[in-house]
């Protein structure tokens, strides 16, 4: 017969103890970023054997294809997401005080983000240039 | 009323490593190092675009020994937590738990690790020589 009372705890409940019943959008875009990085990875590896060895201004045409400007953008938007998922599993894990914690996972936020924007930038003036 | 430290059971002083164990540490650790391959691949492009010398000079660091040991790193990383992570995928449609499959998995991750890597620089040797 099931309790008419709580079980929890008034202090368990207050700081938020048990399950967080969220996760999953966590988890579903994990395997998301991962199956689309199937194929970015791969690309990726054989975009930088293409342009090894080139010289700066050939590798900056090599970017003005389409192909290369835009997947060398979905590769780095998707890895940046991908990185960051993954290492706010790792801080969690292994960071237990609080404000060491809420720093580190703001910091690896804010890294991902300025990244990927940096990226964008660096990408839109090399693929773009001489339009 | 303060807790004092309690001893802890002990883990890794005493777990014998197996390839599941291994296999999985590994597939956290190169996600790390390749997240910092990320940024760098990030500030590699960002060179390109606003500091032409910084970008030669980051490049031909790339060039030398350390650089390519460097990059081969991240190869073996890369191919190893793109195959653990397909076998990773398998898990999430509930397939592959058993533990003859999994060990046999384990093992051929580790197998194509080695060999997708050794043919990449195979490549990268033929097209440019050391």
């Amino acid at each position: 017969m099931k309790p008419h009372f709580s079980l929890r705890t008034a202090l368990g409940r207050a700081k938020g103890l048990g399950s967080a019943k969220q996760g999953t959008a966590h988890f579903i875009q994990q395997r998301v970023t991962a199956i689309a990085l199937l194929i970015l990875g791969l690309w990726l590896i054989w975009a930088l054997l293409s342009v090894g060895g080139l010289t700066p201004l050939e590798i900056k045409a090599w970017f003005r294809s389409p192909v290369a400007l835009v997947g060398m953008m979905l590769t780095v938007f998707v890895t940046l997401f991908h990185s960051y998922l993954g290492l706010q599993v790792v801080i969690e894990d292994y960071v237990a005080a609080p404000l060491w914690k809420n720093t580190l996972l703001l910091g690896v936020k804010f890294l991902s983000v300025g990244l990927g924007v940096l990226a964008f930038c660096a990408l839109i003036k090399v693929g773009m240039s001489g339009l | 009323m303060s807790s004092f430290q309690r001893p802890l059971s002990p883990h890794l002083q005493v777990y014998k490593p197996q390839i599941s164990s291994v296999l999985s540490i590994l597939h956290r650790l190169t996600g790390l190092f390749l997240a910092l391959g990320g940024y760098v691949l990030v500030i590699w492009l960002s060179l390109l675009a606003f500091d032409t010398e910084g970008f030669v000079t980051l490049s031909s660091f790339f060039g030398t020994l350390g650089g390519h040991l460097i990059l081969g790193a991240w190869t073996a990383a890369f191919f190893y937590h793109f195959c653990n992570g397909v076998r990773h995928l398998f898990w999430d449609m509930g397939l592959g738990y058993g533990l003859a499959t999994m060990t046999k998995s384990g093992w051929s991750v580790v197998a194509l690790t080695v060999i997708l890597t050794t043919a990449v620089w195979v490549c990268v040797f033929i097209r440019w020589g050391f």
